[in-house]
């Protein structure tokens, strides 16, 4: 019998988030992930609730409900996995790369005054930077902790874990322009009385920046709005290790990918910079992103402008700018120049700055600086 | 950077709507079917359901009615007892493109089996009929297949 089976796949459930939990009752945890530890035995402890609340219905099983269940059940079975693959290996496997970061993370985020917890930091990703909002959790490659270059991208996961938290104020009024916007561009198609596609096409590129495109600009953005151009040199420096095969793909024709275009990131990194009135700096950027492009040979396809409005970024800016501000968090035009503890924002422009006009000098200038910084961490 | 943040938040979007629409399915199959414990859910659980199930509803038929435009409320031709400060329901945008293609051939016809669904929930859910449970299942499984593909997605990362 099915229903037999379903329940067994129920208590296997049961069985596995006695297992996670028991892995996390039964060890010292480090200071740093202490309370984090028990967020996750929280979240077990609801997962466990749930899933009793199910299996004592004594509808559990029943022809017209069958299908429901396995939906019920697939969405908790979903969620454990998430546990046992981000947050409990996180803890578990806690060690001085990971601390060296959660300080790190602890010191900027009092000086950009972030209003969240905190996030664990995972200083062993094999997928460059990442974040799982879901759990308040940011992977970081091995190798960041001996560079200055690539922390900016911190910053962008950040920007993830901001809207996980205040999508609706962060969010919800573009979400709206947005529809309104292609809602609009259909009915041109419709009006000029364009090919079918054109309207397939829209409905896709609406699709994924709603789903998508549109969290990926604003955590590029609200980046840009903390660290400033580094933020977009350290953007150019990614493109350039060739982690994407043509800077304006996603175009029209291949609309699915989660992430923008190259390309229209650095427009939406360029327009934040307007934003911050740093044009001396946009300009420079948006410079070197050609000669960049230049040197790829990619082209703009045709219709390239459908997915990506240059009015929709240039908005998306203000209105991230304008949200960034009420929450209170600090832009980086508003970090003090260093004095006393380091300013880690201001540091990481300095080595930008140091990199372009002295690249030959440079590693040199990184090493004593990490140092520095490393000593004031107490790490 | 990873496609993890992004995925993440597309998928906690299905995932919530998913789990809040199969748990109002439930309810109401529960009723419909008269299997054991439909008739002991509270009423005030049943219309909370209810108005889970009309912003769905409502979201689609804003989407899907022609000339409306996507950011226009639906066409009332039918009674609306709905409460005017009930916000429209953030649902994905890939459900929603989900079920336009699953529907796109016969989009008038499905408009008006929702418009028909809303406005039967709308009188109580008193008068809903086996399509109608019907057509509310097959939204909460559409959910529920999107997120999996978004799961699928992170756990290949």
């Amino acid at each position: 019998m099915i229903g037999d089976f379903l329940r067994g796949l129920f208590y296997d459930l049961v069985h596995r988030c006695q297992v996670l939990r028991s892995l996390l009752e039964h060890r010292e945890h480090h200071p740093d992930v202490t309370g984090y530890a028990i967020q996750i035995l929280d979240w077990i402890a609801q997962i466990e609730g749930e899933i009793a609340e199910l299996m004592a219905d004594p509808t559990l099983g029943t022809p017209p409900l069958l299908v429901n269940n396995l939906r019920d059940y697939r969405l908790r079975a979903q969620l454990i996995k998430l546990l046992e693959w981000f947050p409990v290996p996180a803890v578990l496997r806690y060690g001085p790369s990971d601390h060296y970061f959660f300080t790190l993370t602890s010191r900027v985020a009092s000086q950009i005054n972030y209003p969240l917890p905190v996030p664990i930091v995972f200083a062993f990703s094999k997928d460059y930077y990442w974040s799982q909002p879901l759990f308040n959790l940011i992977g970081v490659p091995a190798l960041e902790e001996h560079s200055l270059l690539g922390l900016p991208d911190m910053f962008h996961e950040m920007g993830h874990l901001l809207i996980r938290e205040r999508r609706d104020e962060l969010l919800g009024r573009f979400q709206e322009e947005l529809r309104a916007h292609f809602a609009t561009e259909k009915q041109r198609v419709r009006d000029k009385q364009k090919p079918p596609e054109y309207e397939v096409i829209l409905e896709r590129v609406q699709e994924q920046w709603i789903d998508t495109w549109m969290a990926e600009f604003a955590s590029d953005m609200m980046a840009t709005y903390l660290v400033g151009p580094a933020y977009g040199w350290a953007n150019l420096r990614l493109c350039s290790s060739s982690l994407s095969d043509d800077v304006f793909r996603p175009g029209p024709d291949d609309v699915e990918a989660t992430h923008p275009s190259d390309d229209a990131r650095l427009r939406g990194i360029v327009n934040m910079l307007d934003v911050l009135d740093l044009e001396t700096d946009a300009r420079q950027i948006e410079q070197r992103w050609g000669d960049y492009v230049t040197l790829t040979g990619h082209n703009a396809p045709q219709d390239y402008a459908l997915c990506y409005p240059p009015s929709l970024l240039e908005h998306l800016a203000q209105l991230v700018y304008q949200e960034c501000t009420s929450i209170g968090l600090k832009a980086y035009t508003e970090q003090p120049p260093a004095s006393g503890d380091t300013n880690i924002l201001i540091l990481i422009n300095d080595a930008w700055n140091e990199f372009l006009m002295k690249p030959d000098e440079y590693l040199q200038w990184e090493e004593e600086h990490l140092a520095e910084l490393r000593r004031g961490l107490g790490v | 950077m990873s496609d993890l943040g992004v995925l993440s938040h597309h998928y906690k979007a299905s995932a919530d709507l998913a789990r809040e629409l199969n748990q109002a399915v439930v309810a109401l199959k529960k009723q419909f079917y008269g299997l054991i414990r439909g008739q002991d859910i509270p009423a005030e659980q049943m219309a909370s359901h209810r108005r889970l199930m009309v912003s769905v509803l409502d979201t689609l038929l804003a989407e899907f009615t022609p000339g409306t435009g996507s950011d226009s409320e639906p066409k009332q031709t039918e009674p609306t007892t709905q409460a005017a400060d009930q916000p429209r329901l953030p649902i994905p945008a890939s459900i929603v493109e989900r079920i336009r293609q699953a529907h796109r051939g016969t989009m008038p016809r499905y408009v008006e089996d929702l418009m028909s669904t809303r406005s039967r929930l709308l009188q109580d859910g008193q008068s809903l009929n086996e399509k109608d449970v019907k057509l509310l299942d097959e939204l909460a499984a559409t959910a529920g297949l999107d997120t999996a593909e978004v799961f699928r997605r992170m756990w290949r990362k």
